[in-house]
C-alpha cells in the first residue's frame, strides 16, 4: 500500500461565519492523481488550500508524513497575478526564497521555460503576459524544485485551446514521472487524462471518491476541421477521450473506441468536417470510476 | 530570510508606494529646518513625531502591497507564516531607521542648531527616533485589510490612533487619578516627545521609561499582529 503523504483528519473549516468543510477526512496518496471537482462554492479551494498547509481549519487535524523531513509542496493558485517582474526575475526570487542553489536555479528555470514553450529572453513584465502565459509561470514556479506534493487550483480554467494543450501535456509528462498531483478542476477532459482517483465534493463532505482503474482497450485517432470554441464543447461533453492535440491546422483526438462514435456524432454536428479515422493499437487508458476503499484515520 | 526580504523590497520599490510619503517627509524635514539657529532636543522630538507619522503612513502601504494569490505563493516557498512576516516586517524596519539616521544627521550635518549635540544626546535622539518610528509600523499594520477590509475605516482607524498617541499626555493630565493608569493603554509616543521637550530636567530612570515603553508596547502589537494574521492568511 503506498503511504499517505497528507492525511486530513476530521477536519472543519468556516469561511464568513459558514461551514465550508464539515468533518472530512482524506488521504492524499503518494504517487497518485486526485481531481478534486464539485459544484461553485463546495470548498475545492479551500480543501486544496488546507491540503497544502496555508488554509486555517476551525477542527481536525492535519498531518503531514513524512514526519522526519519537511514536505516540499508546489502550489499554483487560481488567479495568478499580473506583476511588476519579468518572469525570469520572478522565478528567481521564488527559487532563492526556496533556498535552491544560484547553479540549479538557474539551470531549472532554463529547462521549465523550453518545456513550457516561454521564451526566457522576454524583458516583458508579468503585468503584460497573456493569461496562458501568466498561467505557464505560475505552473512553472509550482515546480521549481520538483516537489512531493503538487497542487493546482484550476489549472486550465479560462485558457485558450492551444495553452490548454500545451500545459495538458506537460502535467501529462509530470504524472508518468510519479509526481504526486490534486488539482481542482471542472474540466472532464483532465479527469480522464490526469487524474486516477477523483474525489466529489458537495455539502461540505465527500459525496463521492473513485478510483480510476487502468486497462487495454481499442483506440481511435480522429483528424478533422471545426472551430476552437465548438472543439472545447465536444471535448467537455465527450467521454473517454485520451488525449488532443493540434495537428497543423487539424485537431487530433485519440479517443476510446467505445466512445468514439458518439464523439464523431457530436463533432459533426458541431460542424466538423472529418479527414481521417483510424484505430490504434491496444493500449492503456482509463474505464469507468470505481469506488476508493474508505480508509479509518489513525492519528498517533 | 534574505532571499525573503530582498524579493518583499524590490516588490515595494516597484510599486511606488513610497513616493508621497517620502516626498512630505524631505519636504518637512527642509520645511521643519528652514530657519536657523534651532533648539536641539527639541527640534529632535519634533522630527521623530513627525517620523512617527511618516512610518505608520509607509507602513500602511507596504503590509499590503502584495497580491493575496501571490502573498500565498510566498508563503508557500518560505515555508513558514512566521518567517515570511518577520523577512516582511523586518524591510520596513530597516527603511524607517534610515530615516532615523537622516532626522538625526541632516541638522548635524548643514549646521541647523544652535549648537553641535553631546554624544548621549545623539543617541538618545537616534534611539527615540528608530523607537517611534517602530511603534508607527505596529500601530499602522493592525490596520492591514486582511483585519479591516473597508479602506476608509482602516485610514478612519490609523487616524485615530495616531490622534490618541500624539494627545496621549493632554488625555492623561485630564483624566481622573482612579483611571490614570488606563493611560498606558495609549500608544506611548507622547512619552517621548515629552523626554525629548524636556531633555535637561529628565531624570535617568525617566528617559529610560519614556524610551522602553514604545519599544514594549511595539512588540506587544507586532505580536498581536502575527497571531491574527495565522488564520487570515486565506
Amino acid at each position: 500500500m503506498t503511504k499517505s503523504l497528507v492525511t486530513l483528519d476530521h477536519i472543519s473549516c468556516f469561511f464568513a461565519h459558514k461551514e465550508v468543510l464539515k468533518d472530512l477526512s482524506l488521504n492524499v496518496h503518494e504517487g497518485e492523481a486526485m481531481a478534486i471537482v464539485g459544484n461553485n462554492g463546495t470548498g475545492k479551494s479551500t480543501l486544496l488550500k488546507i491540503i497544502s498547509g496555508l488554509g486555517a481549519i476551525n477542527g481536525g487535524r492535519r498531518i503531514e508524513a513524512p514526519e522526519d523531513k519537511r514536505l516540499s509542496i508546489g502550489f499554483a493558485p487560481d488567479r495568478f497575478p499580473k506583476l511588476r517582474f519579468t518572469a525570469t526575475e520572478y522565478l528567481r526570487y521564488m527559487g532563492r526564497i526556496r533556498g535552491m542553489n544560484k547553479q540549479r536555479l538557474e539551470e531549472r528555470i532554463s529547462d521549465l521555460m523550453s518545456q513550457l514553450r516561454l521564451d526566457p529572453t522576454i524583458r516583458q513584465q508579468l503585468r503584460n503576459y497573456s493569461k496562458g502565459m501568466l498561467q505557464k509561470v505560475n505552473l512553472m514556479q509550482a515546480l521549481l524544485e520538483k516537489p512531493d506534493l503538487l497542487l493546482l487550483d484550476e489549472p486550465l480554467s479560462g485558457l485558450d485551446m492551444r495553452t490548454q494543450e500545451e500545459l495538458m501535456n506537460v502535467l501529462i509528462q509530470i504524472k508518468r514521472q510519479g509526481m504526486t498531483i490534486v488539482l481542482t478542476t471542472h474540466e472532464k477532459v483532465m479527469m480522464e487524462q490526469i487524474a486516477d482517483r477523483v474525489v466529489e465534493l458537495a455539502d461540505g463532505g465527500i459525496a463521492s471518491d473513485k478510483r480510476v482503474p487502468v486497462y487495454a482497450t481499442i483506440v481511435k485517432e480522429i483528424i478533422f476541421d471545426l472551430g476552437e470554441n465548438e472543439m472545447r464543447q465536444c471535448l467537455s461533453d465527450g467521454e473517454g477521450v485520451r488525449t488532443w492535440s493540434r495537428l497543423n491546422t487539424h485537431w487530433r483526438v485519440e479517443i476510446s473506441a467505445d466512445n468514439s462514435d458518439a464523439f464523431l456524432r457530436s463533432i459533426l454536428q458541431a460542424g466538423a468536417a472529418i479527414i481521417k479515422v483510424i484505430s490504434l493499437p491496444e493500449s492503456p487508458t482509463l474505464g469507468a470510476m470505481v469506488p476508493v476503499k474508505t480508509e479509518k484515520v489513525v492519528v498517533v | 530570510m534574505t532571499a525573503t526580504m530582498a524579493y518583499s523590497l524590490q516588490y515595494y520599490l516597484r510599486s511606488y508606494r513610497y513616493v508621497a510619503p517620502l516626498l512630505i517627509f524631505s519636504l518637512t524635514l527642509f520645511f521643519i529646518y528652514s530657519i536657523v539657529p534651532n533648539p536641539v532636543m527639541p527640534s529632535y522630538s519634533l522630527t521623530s513625531t513627525f517620523l512617527f507619522v511618516v512610518s505608520a503612513w509607509l507602513a500602511f502601504g507596504y503590509i499590503d502591497v502584495e497580491d493575496g494569490t501571490q502573498q500565498q505563493i510566498t508563503v508557500m516557498h518560505t515555508g513558514s507564516l512566521s518567517k515570511y512576516y518577520y523577512g516582511k516586517l523586518l524591510v520596513i524596519v530597516i527603511i524607517v531607521n534610515i530615516l532615523s539616521i537622516i532626522c538625526v544627521l541632516y541638522p548635524i550635518l548643514f549646521n541647523k542648531f544652535d549648537r553641535q549635540p553631546s554624544l548621549s544626546e545623539w543617541v538618545i535622539a537616534l534611539l527615540s527616533h528608530s523607537i517611534l518610528s517602530i511603534l508607527g509600523i505596529a500601530l499602522s499594520i493592525l490596520f492591514t485589510n486582511k483585519w479591516v477590509q473597508k479602506l476608509s475605516y482602516a485610514i478612519l482607524g490609523i487616524f485615530l490612533a495616531i490622534a490618541l498617541s500624539l494627545a496621549g499626555a493632554g488625555i492623561e493630565n485630564s483624566s481622573p487619578h482612579s483611571i490614570k493608569a488606563l493611560s498606558w493603554l495609549i500608544p506611548p509616543v507622547f512619552r517621548t516627545m515629552d523626554m525629548l521637550n524636556n531633555y535637561e530636567e529628565t531624570a535617568y530612570s525617566g528617559v529610560v521609561v519614556s524610551l522602553i515603553s514604545p519599544l514594549v508596547y511595539s512588540g506587544l502589537l507586532f505580536w498581536l499582529f502575527l497571531i491574527k494574521m495565522k488564520r487570515k492568511l486565506v
